[in-house]
């Protein structure tokens, strides 16, 4: 109800726009088919947001506007010195002037840039012999200066090696302290717009005979993560290549990180392995746990076979012999999670009524399959989803379920959902609920307070128990406020003895 | 472009870690321009001029620089963001930058508009911190802090307020670090570190402002400014090896400052052979200070030179500090891995006090278990009766434990004088003997 008030307020202290809203929600009713929006349809508003957008556009990235404005200079070791010294005396000025400092940063990464495109090796030993010439007392400069030797600052450096390409480009990036996130990144990336398998083995060739034949480079730069993500962008065609590559590696978790990786692609890669497992053909050494990792990944393939899923979520531990109905109900939450997080703003739309509960229902049933067996279980996570921004609307979504079990999914969805919302729309949703009746239900409806706790406490500090105490009394006042004591004592006894004697003083 | 994205990501995630701070600040524009939306692909806003009544005015305003917009005007701009029909990753970034801009004209506004979004992510994840659309008012408050920081506290924003908070102490204490420093005390428990750590994580300082913020900050007492903040202030600071550099360096700080320099210099010279005698040169409160900074960084390894430092602390009566040191366990280390006998025979010559109780067990069990036949002679040398009580006990309790020989147990309890403590030693015997 709080929420609702405070929306009727804004609402009331916004008729203009408020009427423009309306006119456009008539316009929804009537073309709810159409995805394109005219400005007519939204109004002043419409027109002022498209010239503002425009407008924010022309002003994206300092340093993606120089780099094309910014003529490369003859001298580009005296550019960049001249630019870096503009920085520092602002820097040493105290650098206040926050835009200036953009400005100048900006015009200082593209100069660095320019070098670095002429010549890696020349830009990297000028940056040295600025940094050597500074005076000791001038640590931040000195840091400036190390963070753009060192590679810190990726974003030119990867700039430059997409231009060059990894190969090229291993010279310069064996100078780098820490060259790991741009090889990677680079890797990952020409292996997948181009390269595939050949190419990662070309540069794993290349790495290796650089270092005389020990592959110190890439074993010190690629971990688990690195290799995953490098197989992520491996083409479907090349699985027989990555399991021949792998079945003649000794590097058990290189080779399960990449099996992982290649699995995170896609539902075609991850079917492709399931049955290379169900064939025995994964060394046994490290097969267990590709299972596991192939029985996590199932559950962002929707569109893949049901029953394909079900057995590879079995691979994960503790559901080893869980039935199917739990199987398929937890597959069909991660779907509708994963459903609403891509595609249309529904939650928004939602919240602010211009998506209907019947048009989410629809669109969702067109786009996931979700088999008849599954259908409560995708209700009852559609429900939990849009209960945060409507409790009201989103009830019907229960409407099909047996009463017992209705009553038992509002009651849960006091902690199964509502983390990081507004407590006071909590509190409305709360206020919403049927009187409990059993003991059970007693005990649910309060258990969101102890559920929220911690989290609120670190959030909204002071404000929370400021919060609690403006309640009414009764036993959602109570449950607060002796979660804020427990939640405190967890981080400080004293605080937390002082706020007892505070709330219970009376 | 995949490539950049992926590379801009990694630049947040590194810059995040820390190591880059200063290429953060530099880089501040373009780290949020990574969140930029491509609003020439929005298709859902673009579209043909329709020059209707209704729309002039409109049309007038949207022909203007955003700087001459009124907050009427990002109002309307707000509200139809909601039927735009976006995604919601570009949602969220058309309101961010409206905010953004709202802000500059009517800050309440936009903070009521914005709280009265959803405050979770909208898009899944576990980590919400303060929701997606909240820290674009960092800027705002970096700009204007006090103004910002009179709404906050207001109460108008109710248990939003929180949310705010925390954004502001991180821009301000950033930016303005001498402002938030001088209003620690005006913070609850619950902020104050949040504070601290904004403060001491900002950008590039001149060095007057890093004098200045030390000086403001050792003048808080330990219960506001914790010694870790003060050593965090002083660690782009000179590093002093000589105990009269140190002197000469921290007469005319204050007191604060001149102890945490002193644990600087035990943090890093304890290993220096004439680490003690430099110490020695030091004044008495700089003295433990430094010999605590010893301790926590003092290899247990090396007992003879371990418990020199402690003796050093002894001899000056740093009870408090041997409490917080954790003793029995640093004495367990020393005896495992270093000299046993050297530490047994350290702590039994201790002072009498009841904290040391637990050290005299620790520091005595590794010798006697290893000699049980030598340290029978060793035992009854101890001078201080208590002591050698509780060493009898401990013995006991390795033949016990240890060897399973209660014969020699039985030798040592009966060599117990102190007929209480005899009594209680006794009762961890029928504990073994129940176990049995």
């Amino acid at each position: 109800m709080l929420l609702v008030g405070y929306m009727l307020l804004k609402e009331n202290s916004t008729t203009e726009a408020q009427s423009d809203e309306l006119v456009a929600n008539a316009s929804v009713s009537t073309s709810s088919s159409s995805r394109s929006r005219t400005r007519s349809d939204n109004g002043d508003g419409g027109l002022l947001l498209e010239a503002f957008l425009a407008e924010k556009k022309d002003a994206a990235d300092l340093y993606e506007e120089y780099k094309k404005s910014l003529s490369p200079a003859a001298d580009k070791k005296q550019a960049l010195f001249d630019a870096m010294d503009e920085v520092f005396r602002i820097v040493e000025l105290g650098g206040s002037d926050h835009k200036q400092m953009r400005e100048l940063g900006a015009v200082m990464r593209v100069r660095f840039y320019q070098w670095m495109m002429e010549d890696p090796l020349a830009a990297q030993e000028g940056i040295k012999e600025y940094r050597d010439k500074l005076d000791s007392s001038s640590s931040s400069v000195r840091e400036i200066s190390a963070a753009l030797v060192n590679g810190y600052d990726t974003e030119v450096l990867s700039d430059v090696l997409e231009q060059k390409g990894l190969l090229q480009s291993l010279p310069w990036l064996r100078n780098l302290g820490n060259p790991q996130h741009l090889i990677v990144g680079a890797l990952a990336s020409e292996v997948k717009e181009f390269g595939g398998m050949a190419h990662f083995l070309r540069v794993e060739q290349e790495f290796r005979s650089s270092d005389g034949g020990s592959n110190e480079l890439m074993m010190n730069m690629l971990d688990e993560t690195g290799y995953m993500r490098i197989a992520e962008g491996l083409p479907v065609s090349d699985a027989q290549a990555l399991l021949d590559y792998v079945s003649s590696s000794a590097d058990k978790d290189k080779n399960r990180a990449m099996l992982l990786g290649f699995a995170t692609s896609g539902k075609d890669a991850t079917a492709w392995l399931l049955d290379q497992f169900a064939k025995g053909a994964i060394a046994q050494e490290y097969a267990t746990s590709v299972a596991q990792g192939l029985g996590h990944q199932v559950l962002s393939f929707n569109d893949m076979d049901l029953d394909m899923r079900i057995a590879a979520r079995r691979y994960t531990q503790g559901n080893e012999k869980k039935d199917r109905d739990s199987i398929v109900g937890e597959l069909l939450q991660g779907d509708v999670n994963a459903y609403l997080n891509k595609g249309r703003d529904w939650r928004f739309e939602f919240r602010h009524g211009n998506a209907s509960l019947d048009e989410i229902t629809a669109a969702m049933e067109k786009s996931l399959n979700i088999p008849a067996d599954a259908r409560d279980a995708a209700m009852i996570s559609l429900y939990r989803n849009l209960v945060e921004e409507n409790p009201a609307k989103a009830l019907p979504l229960l409407d099909t379920l047996p009463e017992e079990q209705r009553r038992g999914v509002l009651f849960e969805t006091t902690w199964h959902a509502f983390g990081s919302i507004n407590p006071n729309e909590f509190s409305s949703f709360l206020q919403s609920l049927p009187e409990p009746v059993t003991a059970q239900e007693q005990s649910d409806r309060l258990k969101g307070w102890d559920w929220q706790a911690r989290r609120n406490l670190q959030r909204y500090g002071d404000d929370y128990i400021t919060w609690a105490k403006s309640l009414p009394d009764g036993p959602d006042k109570a449950a607060v406020l002796n979660s804020v004591i427990w939640a405190t004592r967890e981080i400080n006894a004293v605080e937390a003895q002082r706020l007892s004697k505070e709330i219970y003083a009376k | 472009m995949k490539f950049q994205k992926s590379h801009t990501l990694i630049v947040t995630h590194v810059l995040a870690l820390g190591i880059g701070l200063l290429v953060a600040w530099l880089k501040r524009s373009e780290v949020s321009s990574e969140q930029t939306v491509d609003f020439s692909q929005r298709s859902s806003v673009s579209s043909h001029a329709q020059k209707t009544r209704s729309t002039v005015a409109a049309a007038d305003a949207a022909t203007r620089p955003l700087k001459s917009w009124r907050a009427s005007e990002y109002q309307k701009a707000w509200m139809a963001v909601r039927t735009a029909q976006l995604s919601t990753s570009d949602r969220i970034q058309a309101q961010r930058a409206l905010l953004s801009a709202w802000a500059e004209v009517d800050l309440v506004a936009a903070l009521e508009a914005a709280l009265a979004e959803t405050w979770d992510r909208d898009v899944g994840g576990s980590y919400y911190g303060n929701g997606v659309l909240l820290d674009v008012f960092g800027q705002n408050f970096a700009d204007h802090p006090e103004e910002a920081w009179e709404l906050i506290k207001s109460g108008q924003f109710g248990v939003g307020s929180g949310m705010l908070r925390s954004i502001w102490l991180e821009n301000v204490g950033a930016s303005k670090p001498l402002l938030v420093a001088g209003m620690l005390e005006e913070f609850s428990w619950r902020s104050r570190s949040d504070a601290l750590n904004s403060i001491l994580s900002g950008g590039p300082r001149s060095l007057k402002e890093r004098d200045q913020l030390l000086e403001v900050l050792a003048n808080y007492p330990k219960e506001i400014v914790p010694t870790r903040y003060i050593l965090n202030a002083l660690s782009s600071y000179k590093i002093y090896n000589k105990a009269q550099d140190l002197r000469e360096a921290t007469a005319n700080l204050s007191p604060r400052i001149a102890e945490a320099m002193a644990l600087q210099f035990g943090n890093r010279l304890n290993k220096s052979e004439n680490f003690l005698a430099e110490v020695s040169q030091l004044p008495e409160s700089m003295q433990i200070a430094a010999l605590t900074g010893a301790m926590n960084y003092v290899s247990t390894d090396d007992s003879a030179h371990f418990t020199k430092v402690l003796d050093m602390m002894v001899d000056a009566q740093a009870w408090t500090e041997l409490e917080q040191y954790d003793l029995p366990d640093h004495i367990k280390q020393s005896a495992e891995q270093g000299d046993p006998a050297l530490i047994a025979d350290w702590v039994t010559k201790l002072p009498v006090r009841e904290e040391f109780t637990e050290a005299i067990h620790r520091g005595v069990e590794k010798y006697v278990r290893d000699n049980m036949e030598d340290s029978r002679e060793w035992l009854a040398q101890i001078e201080e009766p208590v002591w050698r009580d509780r060493a009898y006990a401990e013995y006991s309790q390795q033949a016990l434990h240890a060897k399973g020989d209660a014969e020699a147990s039985r030798w040592a309890l009966d060599q117990i004088q102190d007929a209480t403590f005899k009594k209680e030693a006794e009762g961890w015997r029928a504990n073994w003997e129940k176990r049995r």
